[in-house]
């Protein structure tokens, strides 16, 4: 281990402490209730009794955009290498870069066509 | 090594304490935009306001709710401060010096912004509330959507410096041009995009879908009391305020200007990207969760990829030498 | 496209709000002048001669919008200064908790006995702070000023023939405007009315604060 890791091993340390300060702080100064209260500990719902367990079944447009983000996330880290290494690379890395991106537009221009994107 | 530690402390405490101040700025900016006059009373011009807040917070009482997954639920705030903060790592503050000189900086930066969201779905997964879980939901289905732009955004400076390294980068805008002004086409439009992205990232107004007030309580913060809620609070600046250090850095230069050490240009041009965010935060309203997304997939994705591109033609004619 | 124009003129008007002077002011520090028609408060009177001014008619009771007068009648009996026969409050309780402030109940006054006051309220320790009873607001006319208005002056003030001759006796600051124009309403503004009631014991009311526009 090279001597700057060391530096965020150290990094991570100090904010652990200081965090780790302020929870102690807030168990040592936090006001405690002297009973248990069951009202309090209820969820909050606007005032409304909280109706069956909080983990709810949701929508499955979030499942799509968890697709698209990996789609595009993957793209990303096959373009980071390409990058660094752009101004070697000249025309030929450019061209291949962008046919790969072709690709990755037709499928994202089928996507815009079957309303996909549309937060539904 | 000792260098290294110190260096390390005191980056963390710098942070911590201007978030700290940031907290009051944008509180005594608010109010001029608003024409009010903001916090006063506590200390001289009302500068030791977020110390009040925080004691305030620290002798609250912490309320963990009924069918709370315990553990989660008293990890994931203080996770939220320190992945928040472990991206100021990789800044470099002076030529050659930051806590981590990594040759892959762009990416790790990055990497913990988006991590910051992990966190925030364990909150509002452990909570046992169907505002937070919704409000978790919306969170990380923002954050990685804006990670893409985000991502994108970042690659224009790595294409044109050559270098994943931020310090790297830096050099490279010091000898050359800074890469929010010119090249003008690529790197403006970059440079907004990475500020949008970023915004929408830390979930800031315009972009503070998951805890809009007005549908979701206040999203994964709603079942949180004292201490606990501020560390999500305190996270959400500190996601802001490095944020605009890294801005600062992959677009303005970061330490490079004249006449003064490169601490204080590095502080002042953050200080100038968390005005601006501040200043758009105050200004404008929440999108609507569907005009949030469109605007991601459909609008910001394309015009990355094609700011890449043209950023990667840049560096192949004459003029990028 | 309108979108960005409308984002970019919102950008501006924050810059130009922000070169503003604040329009606030330190509140407790900092005190501005109240307008000369600011109530808060109430406060039951006595007349000159020191008698009760309440004969608990009810009215207020009757009109008040939000239903916080309670009062309790007494038996008629003979007044202590003048010896005549008239109704007194047994018990009269004003929950301010639920008051809008409306100002009907001094309107209707027909003694001019229930008056609102010009000091501030401060905020209550509890609620039962906020719940006038007889000895409050016979308290509260001793301890603290009144507002200007009473319900013979409310009546004066709505009443078109009123305000009318006054602007004529006076015709400097008015009669530049052509005469039609000037509603009953508007020709008897606090600042004129005062004149022909201020011998009544509530005329402490018309405290000297002028700074209010």
């Amino acid at each position: 281990m090279d001597g700057s890791w060391f530096g965020f091993l150290a990094f991570l340390l100090v904010s652990v402490i200081s965090v780790g300060g302020l929870i102690v702080a807030a168990k040592v100064l936090g006001v405690r209730a002297r009973g248990k209260s069951l009202l309090k500990e209820r969820t909050y719902e606007c005032g409304e009794e909280a109706e069956g367990p909080a983990w709810i079944r949701f929508h499955p447009r979030y499942y799509l955009v968890a697709l698209f983000f990996v789609l595009f996330d993957v793209e990303a880290a096959f373009f980071f290498p390409w990058a660094v290494a752009e101004k070697t690379l000249g025309w030929n890395g450019l061209a291949s870069i962008a046919l790969f991106t072709g690709v990755l537009l037709l499928g994202w221009w089928y996507a815009v066509k079957k309303d996909a994107l549309r937060w539904q | 090594m000792i260098f290294a530690a110190s260096l390390a402390a005191a980056v963390v405490i710098v942070v911590l304490s201007a978030t700290a101040l940031a907290l009051w700025y944008e509180r005594k900016l608010a109010a001029r935009m608003q024409t009010r006059i903001g916090p006063q009373f506590v200390g001289p011009i009302g500068l030791f306001q977020p110390v009040a807040d925080l004691l305030k917070l620290v002798q609250k009482e912490e309320i963990v709710p009924m069918g709370a997954d315990r553990v989660l639920f008293a990890l994931a705030p203080p996770l939220t401060v320190i992945f928040a903060l472990a991206a100021a790592a990789f800044v470099p503050l002076w030529p050659g010096v930051a806590v981590v000189r990594s040759d892959v900086g762009v990416l790790l930066v990055i990497g913990f912004g988006g991590l910051a969201m992990v966190p925030v779905w364990m909150a509002g997964w452990a909570s046992f509330n169907k505002y937070a879980l919704l409000g978790a939901m919306r969170a990380v289905a923002q954050s990685i959507s804006y990670g893409v732009p985000l991502v994108l955004a970042a690659m224009v400076p790595v294409i044109l410096a050559g270098t994943m390294d931020l310090d790297g980068i830096t050099q490279f805008q010091a000898t050359h041009h800074w890469f929010g002004l010119w090249p003008i086409i690529p790197g403006l439009p970059a440079f907004i995009l990475f500020l949008l992205a970023m915004l929408a990232e830390s979930n800031r107004i315009p972009f503070d879908i998951p805890e809009a007030e007005s549908e979701l309580v206040a999203g994964v913060t709603t079942e949180y009391t004292g201490m606990q809620f501020g560390f999500v609070y305190l996270a959400e600046y500190v996601h802001t305020v490095v944020g605009a250090a890294i801005g600062s850095v992959m677009f303005l230069g970061g330490w490079d200007g004249p006449f003064a050490p490169g601490l204080h240009w590095l502080l002042l041009k953050t200080l100038c990207l968390f005005t601006f965010i501040y200043w758009i935060r105050w200004t404008l309203v929440r999108l609507r969760a569907d005009q949030l997304m469109t605007l991601c997939w459909k609008w910001l994705v394309p015009a990355g990829l094609g700011l890449v591109f043209l950023s990667a033609a840049w560096n192949q004619t004459g003029w990028s030498r | 496209m309108g979108y960005f124009v409308d984002t970019l003129n919102s950008i501006g008007a924050t810059v130009r709000n922000f070169l503003r002077p604040p329009v606030t002011v330190n509140y407790p520090a900092v005190i501005r002048p109240r307008p000369e028609r600011y109530h808060t408060s109430f406060a039951l009177l006595h007349d000159a001669p020191g008698d009760e001014l309440c004969i608990g008619c009810l009215a207020c009771e009757r009109i008040c919008p939000s239903f916080v007068i309670e009062i309790k009648q007494a038996p008629k009996r003979e007044s202590p200064v003048t010896g005549k026969k008239r109704g007194y409050v047994e018990a009269f309780t004003l929950n301010l908790t639920a008051c809008i402030g409306c100002e009907l109940c001094v309107q209707v006054c027909p003694t001019d006995a229930l008056v609102m006051l010009r000091t501030p309220e401060k905020p209550a320790f509890c609620r039962e702070d906020l719940i006038l009873d007889v000895k409050r607001l016979y308290a509260n006319e001793k301890e603290k000023q009144a507002a200007w208005a009473t319900g013979s002056r409310l009546i004066e003030m709505q009443d078109p023939n009123v305000g009318q001759p006054k602007v004529e006796k006076k015709p400097a600051p008015v009669a530049a405007a052509p005469a039609p124009a000037v509603t009953p309403v508007a020709a008897s503004t606090p600042a004129a009315a005062p004149a022909p009631v201020a011998a009544e014991p509530a005329a402490a009311a018309s405290e000297p604060i002028k700074g209010a526009s």
